[in-house]
């Protein structure tokens, strides 16, 4: 069975759709709560089957891996002028992983969403739409793992959209509130305007890469680089700037990472993700927590081979951007769910900005290890706003510990997962620790030891490789030859001056050689003299900025996230009547356990190296050039081979970097501990507090979330409905004003032929025509007046005439004669 | 007791019946025939008066056959004008019989319009 | 190949027709219904060359299936041929012809329940008669035939709209009737002036729509610069009146403002044929006449008419977000979408021939859907105010969600029809050669974001919300209802998974169309690139 492994992922992608089926059809003859059963076992299955793909994946070794990645089965959907359009399963280790992990957490959310739909929760005006929801949520299901598995970037964009389709009827999905409903438009359009980005970005693809395929796309990418041709020599003119070479290359790149922005809500289109809270909580635990909102990182991390330098520059500075903005909105937020919205944001900001520095393992890595916490998070929420009676506040929370203990718990595992938990120079962590340390470890290596790897200084160079000169690796033993390194080391030059790109002499000598021994990336050999090569060599060292905001994010993000627990679980109630009423469901806490547990121990033991081999697939197998793809830090990429974590604060037989763990390692104590302090007796500290000058100031700014929605609703929508009023009234007056002006105009032409010329309408119409042709008529009646009267129908009128007249003739006659 | 030329004239112009006394019987006949038609609103009266009128012109087609042409064509007409004034007759009969039954008289002035 | 197939098409409805008028009233729809199903029963025996290799061997003009060619007008030196044929342009529009017209009568099935519903009779012989006068105009390839037919499709909706529309039907029957008849007057002018032209090289002048394209002497005497008419060159003159004439059908930009008019006055299957088919005809002619036969003048306006697609696609769906009557929304959205199909025509790539073609396919699917979804409900509450609707979704969840499923497949989602006719021309513009090309595609593509915008604050309207009282006794879809709605869901879906099946029955035609543009369009590339652009 060749092609095993890809067959179940695709089967594992159709079940969900028949069950989406099955549900749209028959949903409400099954009702309450059978139609949860349908779409339970639909995920269930596909769960399984991503568990049997896993667990053989896992066991297979690296070159049967790219085997079956090469050889993987295309099917022939359909042409776009002369480019085909292949779609089938991108069978590499981050698929399968990815697809494991949305289908396990889908499934745990999709039982837990049995119980929490148990109550009042799926009536919508009192309707009770229990069959719609489920039904969604296999669409999302079907429409997720697509997205996952789709080697084709027309592909992966359809299942984009419908994910997309899917969030906007999730958050919707109450839609008899008008904040609901205003949600899931904001939703859509935002990350329309991300798609927007992303469809020119994908029409550079196509026109300059000439494929819809991602590893084709990032094959021809290389080659049009070593070579100088393709987008490297393409220059267009845009609205008057005219753009060449690498700067458009970069075009293409953040075109294709504004799709990301709007799906994964990055800075300046992360407002939706907050509203999109509006939904139903099991909704934004799947959608806007664990799966779809990563979609856009899993986005990032595929078309990475793509991103020129500034492309990445750019993606790391909106992600940086992000997850400072948003974690500083989160201190403020008093609805649980918004916490863990801002907080999925700045999570999320830190997945794009790993990328974009160059930490691609780190990124997914914390992706996966976000998408056990905090979809666990937010079924914990949804645990307390159920049994809370739809309370959604924190302020009114408190001391729900002892009604609660379940939730109570396993929201702390997660306060614990996202905060970072682990003890430096020791291996032992929650996933979020090594996820997060291996980022920053990343963004240092770029700020700091950026600029003098060409000549490392001694104690660099005796602990570490250079850091990641992934610039290029072998080509593949199996693609085309057309392009050997040889061939490219003589046609680089032309490259050189199209634009920002300066790299050094040797570069090219440095990667090829580098290059020809490296088939899978994991067992790279030393070079000896550290260089960075082609395209590598342009990334610039990261500002410091950029280093320290995370860094001061990192004691953030542990701070907001222990006053969201403490306020809620901790402390005395506050509230009695919400307090009086929580309970637990069993239902709905199972699924908090096994969250729990693959948090804290699956993660990190099984993600981790099926991500790192993700990485040499992904970077390995095409050469591409423009990767400076860091594997961990860089220096694992010489050794990774075993060594799966590499971090700053550990370094498994190297000398960690003692100033870094101090300035990080022990940052989730410090944010909780500082929370706890203030916290700890209610909110009246934290009030007096947010009271004090320049605080306060802040503190109204962040309630306010930065002012982003009162700008965007009054200046670009209300701009938008502005301009849309603007045009119809110009379409009205002007456009048919000038209609209707032509027939008016038409119209006293008429009227003047018709009335001064031809005929009278008014009194004081000349009608020469008509006057004319009266004016005969007229005389014809006259004369037939006049003649009309001896013929009076009387016969003896006639004989009187008749005879007068004879005899008048006669007369005359007699007359003549006698004259005569 | 007369003058000569008043015998004259009572010989040849009176008493010698000529084409002048027929003519002259032609004229009244004719003339009160039109007068019949003008002054009668009785549809019948204004036949009566047509019939005169044929007849003074039968009159006048013989006595000119007599006196002027000879031979019959004036007879032959006169006859053929009397066959004629039958006919014509019998329809003006006709025509009135519906002009009553459709106006309850007789009175021409009444149908003065060309329709009924 | 002589077949009368086509014939019997065109004139079935005509038939149709005699027994409207001879039997009694009340059987006037049933004849109707039965046959508009004939004559898409009859359409569908079309397909059988379309789905075989050989339907598009050979250069353009010499691939035309079921071609029946019958001396018709032989008088004064005119010869006038009764001169149909289909091939890969026309074929796919005569099936979405017979289908929604099937369709629309079967909407009009509550002729009876009508504020006006005077003269079923009259109602139903028009509308057969629209129904030929339109497949005629998809099937004349004698230019004198398609102008005759391009007329006796425009009288019956004159009617249709003059005599069963709304409150302003007057008004908006004499806009349209108007509006189109000045189109045709400048199409009669390029008519004669062809013909005389075509006279000129030949001796006996041709109205073949297929010679004007591909006789050799034909097209380059058309193309001539040197020739002149009126003191403007030739071809220039010709493509400019010509494309007037169908820019106002399509509608384009300035012309366009008796569609919202006739659409909002125009009873619901009557909206559906004007939308789904009556739009399609305009952008027929550019395909079928413009393009092939004046290559040098298409390449010359291509810019022009880009820019006017652009127009049409963001101005459109500006206008969109100011409506608050449901049925010239959609209207509107019609001329957002059709921009385009003009924007995928004018930059005469493969791709966005391609998309140009399946935007005309989709949108003739997912517009008479949008309009029978707005007759739906306005059949029960007698209005269309966007604004006083709400929670529809709830009283009425069959019909709510089959509304989503048009609305979004108008909104361009994938997997529906409407995505790939915008993304095909998206990407066709975009890979175009111009120097143009790029900007426009980005400003272009920026129409998703607005009509996203639109469609979704409508449905939010309608559809969302909670249920209104005076709603909340509403029937849901009737299974007539359902059973009209089912057809073109299936086919937007269909059409926006497996696009190649729909392709597959063009591409073949428009390659041709294309080849015959190419000279030109590689002449202007050269002149750019001695340009140093």
């Amino acid at each position: 069975m060749d092609h095993q492994y890809e067959s179940l992922l695709a089967i594992g992608v159709l079940i969900p759709l028949i069950g989406f089926v099955i549900l749209a059809l028959f949903g409400h003859r099954f009702g309450k709560p059978y139609a949860s059963y349908v779409a339970f076992a639909a995920i269930v299955i596909s769960c399984i089957l991503a568990t049997w793909v896993l667990v053989g994946w896992h066991g297979t070794g690296d070159a049967a891996r790219d085997e079956l990645t090469k050889n993987a089965y295309r099917y022939h959907w359909g042409s776009m002028g002369d480019i085909s359009i292949d779609v089938g399963v991108k069978l590499d280790s981050l698929t399968v992983i990815m697809f494991f992990m949305v289908t396990f957490v889908s499934s745990c959310i999709f039982f837990f969403s049995i119980g929490y739909m148990e109550g009042h929760s799926d009536e919508i005006d009192g309707q009770s739409k229990y069959h719609r929801f489920f039904c969604y949520f296999s669409l999302f299901a079907f429409s997720m793992l697509g997205l996952v598995v789709s080697s084709s970037l027309l592909f992966l964009f359809i299942f984009w959209e419908l994910v997309g389709l899917c969030s906007y009827l999730l958050i919707g999905f109450y839609f008899d509130k008008k904040f609901a409903s205003d949600a899931a438009i904001k939703a859509f359009v935002t990350n329309r305007v991300g798609d927007f980005g992303f469809i020119i970005g994908l029409a550079m693809v196509v026109l300059y890469l000439g494929t819809f395929d991602l590893d084709e796309a990032a094959r021809n990418f290389s080659t049009d680089f070593y070579a100088g041709t393709g987008i490297f020599a393409s220059s267009i003119n845009l609205f008057g700037w005219q753009v060449s070479g690498m700067t458009l290359a970069t075009l293409m790149g953040i075109g294709l990472f504004c799709g990301a922005m709007g799906k994964s809500a990055q800075f300046p289109l992360h407002v939706w993700l907050p509203d999109a809270m509006a939904g139903p909580t099991p909704v934004s635990a799947l959608i806007h927590a664990a799966t779809m909102v990563a979609a856009g990182v899993y986005l990032v991390a595929r078309v990475f081979r793509l991103l020129t330098p500034d492309a990445q520059f750019f993606v790391a500075v909106i992600g940086c951007i992000t997850l400072t903005i948003t974690a500083l909105i989160a201190i403020v937020q008093t609805d649980i769910k918004k916490v863990l919205a801002y907080s999925t944001l700045s999570q999320l900001g830190y997945m794009i900005f790993g990328l974009g520095v160059g930490a691609w393992v780190a990124a997914l890595f914390h992706l996966m290890t976000h998408a056990f916490f905090k979809a666990m998070l937010f079924l914990c929420s949804g645990q307390v706003i159920e049994g809370c009676h739809h309370e959604q506040h924190i302020t009114k929370m408190g001391g729900l510990r002892k009604k609660m203990p379940f939730t109570c718990w396993t929201f702390f595992v997660g306060v614990l997962a996202i905060a970072g938990f682990g003890i430096p120079w020791t291996h032992a962590g929650l996933g979020g620790f090594f996820s997060k340390d291996e980022i920053l470890a990343v963004a240092y290596e770029r700020t700091y030891n950026w600029h003098d790897t060409d000549a490392p200084s001694e104690s660099h160079s005796a602990t570490s490789e250079p850091p990641s000169v992934k610039a290029v690796s072998a080509p593949h033993q199996t693609h085309p030859p057309s392009e050997t390194p040889e061939q490219h080391a003589g046609s680089i030059q032309p490259v050189r001056h199209a634009g920002s790109t300066a790299f050094t002499e040797g570069g090219s000598d440095d990667g090829i050689h580098g290059g020809t021994d490296d088939a899978h990336g994991g067992d790279h050999h030393a070079t000896g003299t550290p260089k960075k090569t082609g395209i590598a060599a342009t990334l610039p060292a990261l500002p410091k900025w950029m280093f320290y905001l995370p860094i001061i994010i990192a004691y953030v993000t542990p701070f907001y996230m222990m006053r969201c627990w403490w306020l809620t679980f901790c402390g005395k109630p506050r509230d009695k009547h919400v307090y009086d009423h929580a309970h637990e469901n069993w239902k709905m806490f199972v699924p908090l356990v096994v969250l729990a547990v693959g948090t804290v121990f699956c993660s990190y033991y099984v993600f981790r190296p099926l991500i790192h081999h993700a990485a040499s697939g992904e970077m390995g197998a095409t050469h591409t050039p423009a990767i400076v793809a860091f594997d961990g830090t860089a220096k694992t990429i010489a050794d990774a081979g075993d060594k799966m974590m590499m971090t700053l604060t550990h370094d498994e037989g190297k000398d960690p970097h003692h100033a870094l763990i101090g300035l990080v390692g022990f940052a989730w104590i410090i944010g909780i501990g500082i929370a706890w302090l203030i916290y700890r007796n209610g909110l009246a500290v934290g009030k007096r507090i947010t009271q004090i000058w320049p605080i306060s100031w802040c503190h109204r700014a962040l309630v306010q979330k930065l002012y982003f929605d009162h700008v965007y609703d009054n200046v670009l929508v209300g701009g938008t409905i502005v301009l849309g009023a603007v045009a119809y009234l110009f379409d009205k007056i002007v456009v048919d004003g000038l209609v209707n002006l032509t027939a008016a105009f038409g119209r006293v032409i008429g009227i003047f032929t018709g009335r001064q010329l031809d005929m009278p309408v008014e009194r004081y119409d000349i009608g020469l025509v008509d006057a004319i042709a009266n004016g005969i008529a007229r005389v014809a009646m006259g004369i037939g007046t006049v003649a009309r009267r001896p013929q009076s129908g009387r016969i003896r009128t006639y004989v009187l005439i008749a005879t007068g007249s004879v005899a008048v003739v006669l007369a005359a006659a007699l007359i003549a004669g006698a004259a005569d | 007791m007369f003058p000569d030329e008043f015998y004259d004239f009572l010989l040849d112009g009176v008493l010698t019946i000529g084409l002048t006394h027929y003519l002259i019987l032609s004229v009244l006949l004719f003339s009160l025939g039109i007068l019949c038609m003008v002054t009668k609103r009785n549809a019948i009266g204004i036949l009566i008066g047509v019939e005169l009128v044929l007849n003074a012109a039968s009159i006048n087609f013989v006595a000119f056959s007599k006196y002027q042409t000879g031979g019959l064509d004036g007879h032959i007409v006169a006859l053929f004008i009397i066959l004629l004034a039958a006919a014509e007759a019998a329809i003006a009969i006709a025509i009135f019989m519906n002009f009553y039954n459709t106006l309850r008289t007789i009175d021409v002035d009444r149908g003065d319009e060309l329709r009924l | 190949m002589e077949s009368s197939i086509l014939s019997w098409l065109i004139f079935l409805p005509v038939i149709g027709i005699v027994f409207v008028l001879a039997a009694p009233g009340r059987y006037a729809r049933s004849i109707t219904w039965l046959f508009t199903f004939a004559v898409f029963l009859l359409s569908c025996t079309l397909f059988d060359p379309f789905l075989r290799s050989w339907a598009f061997d050979g250069p353009y003009g010499t691939n035309m299936h079921f071609e029946q060619i019958v001396e018709w007008i032989n008088v004064g030196g005119f010869h006038i041929n009764w001169h149909v044929g289909i091939d890969g342009i026309s074929f796919p529009l005569i099936i979405l012809t017979t289908l929604i017209t099937w369709l629309s009568a079967w909407a009009s099935w509550g002729f009876d329940k009508w504020k006006i519903n005077r003269s079923p009779k009259g109602y139903f012989a028009l509308f057969l008669l629209l129904e030929t006068g339109v497949l005629g105009t998809f099937a004349a390839l004698d230019f004198f035939l398609f102008y005759i037919f391009w007329e006796v499709m425009l009288l019956p909706m004159y009617f249709l709209i003059g005599v069963w529309g709304g409150p302003r039907k007057e008004y908006a029957a004499i806009k349209f009737f108007l509006y189109t008849l000045a189109g045709s007057v400048l199409m009669l002018i390029a008519l004669l002036a062809m013909y005389f032209a075509s006279a000129d090289v030949t001796g006996t002048g041709t109205f073949s729509l297929i010679e004007y394209a591909t006789h050799p002497e034909i097209a380059k005497e058309f193309n001539n610069p040197a020739r002149l008419f009126l003191g403007w060159p030739f071809a220039k003159v010709m493509f400019v009146m010509l494309f007037i004439g169908f820019m106002i059908k399509v509608p384009i930009f300035p012309f366009h403002t008796w569609l919202p008019d006739a659409h909002v006055e125009a009873p619901t299957p009557i909206s559906m044929i004007l939308a789904g088919i009556l739009l399609k005809l305009g952008a027929y002619g550019f395909l079928r006449v413009c393009y092939p036969i004046f290559p040098s003048a298409a390449v010359w306006a291509a810019y022009f008419l880009a820019v006017l697609g652009l127009v049409n696609i963001i101005y459109g769906a500006l206008c969109c977000l100011a409506q608050s009557d449901f049925k010239r929304l959609v209207a509107y959205s019609s001329i957002s979408h059709m921009g385009y199909v003009l924007l995928g025509i004018a930059v005469m790539t493969t791709v966005g021939f391609q998309g140009a073609m399946f935007q005309i396919l989709a949108h003739g699917i997912s517009s008479p859907m949008c309009f029978f979804l707005v007759g739906v409900i306005y059949d029960r509450a007698h209005h269309r105010d966007i604004n006083r609707f709400g929670g529809l979704w709830l009283s009425m969840p069959r019909y709510g969600s089959l509304a989503t499923l048009g609305f979004f497949a108008s909104l361009g989602l994938p997997g529906l029809c409407g995505f790939i006719g915008e993304i095909w021309v998206l990407l066709g513009t975009f890979s175009a050669p111009w120097p143009w090309a790029k900007p426009v595609a980005v400003i272009a593509a920026f129409g998703v974001v607005l009509t996203a915008g639109y469609i979704l604050w409508m449905i939010q309207r309608v559809y969302l919300g909670k249920l209104r009282k005076e709603y909340a006794s509403y029937p849901d879809a009737t299974a007539r209802e359902t059973a009209i709605l089912i057809p073109m869901a299936a086919l937007a879906i269909f059409m926006g998974i497996l696009p190649s099946y729909t392709f597959d029955l063009m591409n073949g035609t428009l390659a041709d169309v294309l080849d015959v543009l190419q000279p030109a369009i590689t002449a202007a590339q050269d002149v750019v690139i001695a340009m140093g652009g």
